[in-house]
C-alpha cells in the first residue's frame, strides 16, 4: 500500500505528502530518508509532509526512484523512551488568557489546567520561530480558538494553545494563541549541539511550578546548570 | 579594523546563509539578492569567507584601517572613496585609513559591499549571517568596530572583467510558476492573480507583502514548509512573498512561486512599486 504521493514543488524542493489514513509518526521515515540522500539534502517534516530540500536541481524521476528504495517495513530505531517534564508557571505575573477565555470562572480554569497537566504531548515539528516546537495530543475538549486579533507581543517562554496545537515561544514575538503560563526553560540553544533537548517525536508533559521555582530554574539556566527532567515511558 | 562611522539605513553582514537547520525552525537568512551577492564574490573571491555587507536604501560610512580591495554590486548606489566618486561592479583598492562612504541607493533597494578579506564576526549555526536572536546583532551600528584579516592577493591591476547583467533590478513583471496550492484557486481567481497589478505594501528581510483582489474561502490548512520565493495568499487577499529571513513554515495557501531570478528582482523593489506576475515559459 502506498501511503504517500510525491509533490514536485520545484526542481529543488520535493515533498512526500501522506494521506490522512497514515497515522504513524513521520520522524522514523525522515531518519530512513537521510540514509538515502546526500548530507547536503535538508529533510524536514510538517504534520503530513516530509520535505526534501536540495542544493541543486533534481530530476523528478531520480527523486521518485530514490524514495522508492525506502523500506516501510523498517523497525523504528531510538523510539521515544522518555517523557520530558516541562515546567510551567501559572502565576498571574505572566501573560495568561485563561481568565478571558473562561470569563473569570475559576472552577473552569482549574479544570482546564488539570486536563492540560495530565496530557502527554508529542513534538511533531519545529517551525514558526527557531526552537518553536509544535506539540500535538491536546484532547479535543481542551482546544482553544486562536485570538481574533493577534497580540503584538507574546513574551519569551509563554506556553500557548492555538486550536489543537501547543507550543512554547522561544523568544518575544507577535502571537495569536491563547496564553496559559510561562516556561523558564529555553527550548533551543544556538551554541551547543544538539541545539534542542526535545527531539522530533519525543513526548512532553507539563509540570506546574510556583513563581519561586520559576526564578530558581531561570537562574540555573543562566548559570548553565539546569538539566531538563524526564521520566520513563 | 573597520570602524562604522554611520551604519546607513539598515546594513547587515551576510554570507551564503544558514543551511541545514530548518528542521529546528531556523530561517536560512543569507543575501536577499543572490545574483548581486554572487557577482560580488566572483569579482573578489576570498577562499575563507563569502561575507558581504548588505546595504538597504542608504549605505554605511566606514573607516578602513588596513589596505583592502573592495567592490560594490546590486542596486546602483553612490560610492565615495576618500571623497572620490567610484562606479559599481569595479574592483578598487582602498589605501590605509580610507574613508569609504556609500550614499543613497539610486534605484532598487539593496546594494552589496564586499571586501577582499575575512570578516571576523561570530559564526552561529555555521553562518555569520545576521539574524536576531541567533546572532546578537540585527544590523551594524554607529561606533561598531569589525576586524578583518589582511588581504591575501596583491594585484597590480584588476583585469577581471565580468559581463554584468543587472537589468533584473528594474523588472516590472516577475515570472512565476504554480505553487502547491495553485489548484485550490478557481480558474477565475487564477486569471485575476496573473492579470492584475500588485502593489508592494510593506517589505523587510522576511518577506514582501503585496496587494491583490483575489479573495478565497480557503479551508483551514496545516502549516507547511515555506522557502524563499514562495507566494502565500491570506484570507484577507494579501500576497506574502517569502524572502531570505522567512519563517520556515506557514499556513496560508501557497499559490505561486518565484524562480531565482524573479526573487532577486523582487528584493530590489521598494514600497509603493507596482508589479505583475507572468507565467514562466516552459
Amino acid at each position: 500500500m502506498k501511503d504517500y504521493k510525491i509533490l514536485m514543488v520545484n526542481t529543488r524542493l520535493y515533498s512526500l505528502h501522506f494521506s490522512e489514513a497514515y497515522k504513524k509518526p513521520l520522524w522514523p521515515i525522515v531518519l530512513e530518508l537521510k540514509k538515502l540522500f546526500s548530507a547536503e539534502t535538508e529533510i524536514t517534516n510538517t504534520f503530513n509532509r516530509i520535505n526534501l530540500i536540495f542544493s541543486h536541481d533534481q530530476q523528478k524521476d531520480e527523486v521518485v526512484a530514490t524514495v522508492a528504495m525506502l523500506n516501510f517495513g523498517f523497525k523504528a530505531e531510538n523510539g521515544p523512551t522518555k517523557i520530558w517534564e516541562i515546567p510551567i508557571c501559572f502565576d498571574p505575573i505572566f501573560s495568561n488568557d485563561l481568565a478571558d477565555v473562561f470569563s473569570g470562572n475559576q472552577q473552569e480554569i482549574d479544570v482546564y489546567k488539570k486536563g492540560f497537566l495530565a496530557t502527554v504531548f508529542t513534538l511533531k515539528m519545529y517551525g514558526f520561530l527557531p526552537g518553536f516546537g509544535y506539540l500535538s495530543g491536546l484532547p479535543k475538549e481542551l482546544h482553544l480558538d486562536r485570538k481574533s486579533n493577534p497580540s503584538s507581543l507574546t513574551p519569551k517562554g509563554t506556553v500557548g494553545v492555538g486550536g489543537e496545537q501547543v507550543g512554547v515561544y522561544p523568544q518575544d514575538s507577535p502571537g495569536g494563541w491563547q496564553n496559559l503560563g510561562n516556561c523558564p526553560l529555553p527550548w533551543i540553544n544556538f551554541l551547543k549541539e544538539p541545539y534542542v533537548f526535545v527531539a522530533i517525536g519525543d513526548n512532553v508533559r507539563f509540570v506546574e511550578i510556583d513563581l519561586a521555582t520559576h526564578k530558581e530554574i531561570a537562574l540555573s539556566v543562566v548559570k548553565e546548570l539546569y538539566q531538563p527532567n524526564f521520566t520513563g515511558l | 579594523m573597520i570602524i562604522v562611522e554611520s551604519p546607513g539605513f539598515y546594513t547587515t553582514v551576510q554570507d551564503r546563509g544558514r543551511y541545514g537547520f530548518r528542521h529546528l525552525g531556523v530561517p536560512v537568512a543569507g543575501p536577499m539578492d543572490h545574483q548581486a551577492f554572487d557577482l560580488a564574490n566572483a569579482l573578489l573571491s576570498h577562499a575563507n569567507d563569502s561575507c558581504v555587507f548588505e546595504c538597504t536604501l542608504i549605505g554605511p560610512s566606514l573607516i578602513l584601517e588596513e589596505e583592502v580591495r573592495f567592490v560594490v554590486t546590486g542596486a546602483p548606489i553612490a560610492i565615495l572613496l576618500n571623497g572620490v566618486a567610484l562606479v559599481m561592479n569595479n574592483v578598487y583598492c582602498a589605501p590605509k585609513n580610507s574613508k569609504l562612504e556609500l550614499g543613497k541607493v539610486l534605484s532598487g533597494m539593496r546594494s552589496y559591499l564586499r571586501l577582499e578579506a575575512e570578516l571576523i564576526t561570530p559564526v552561529v549555526l555555521k553562518s555569520k549571517s545576521f539574524y536576531v536572536p541567533i546572532t546578537s546583532q540585527r544590523s551594524i551600528a554607529k561606533g561598531d568596530v569589525l576586524t578583518y584579516t589582511p588581504r591575501t592577493l596583491i594585484a597590480e591591476k584588476n583585469n577581471a572583467k565580468l559581463r554584468v547583467v543587472d537589468d533584473y533590478i528594474s523588472w516590472k513583471s516577475l515570472e512565476v510558476s504554480p505553487g502547491p496550492d495553485w489548484a485550490l484557486l478557481t480558474n477565475k481567481q487564477q486569471q485575476l492573480l496573473m492579470d492584475e497589478p500588485h502593489r508592494v505594501e510593506a517589505q523587510n528581510r522576511m518577506g514582501y507583502r503585496l496587494t491583490s483582489s483575489v479573495k478565497v474561502n480557503a479551508p483551514a490548512l496545516l502549516s507547511q514548509l515555506v522557502v524563499p520565493g514562495m507566494v502565500q495568499l491570506t484570507p484577507g487577499g494579501k500576497l506574502l512573498l517569502a524572502t531570505a529571513d522567512c519563517q520556515v513554515t506557514g499556513g496560508y495557501l501557497q499559490v505561486v512561486q518565484l524562480d531565482a531570478s524573479s526573487l532577486n528582482s523582487l528584493v530590489q523593489k521598494r514600497e509603493g512599486e507596482v508589479l505583475t506576475f507572468r507565467n514562466k515559459h516552459r
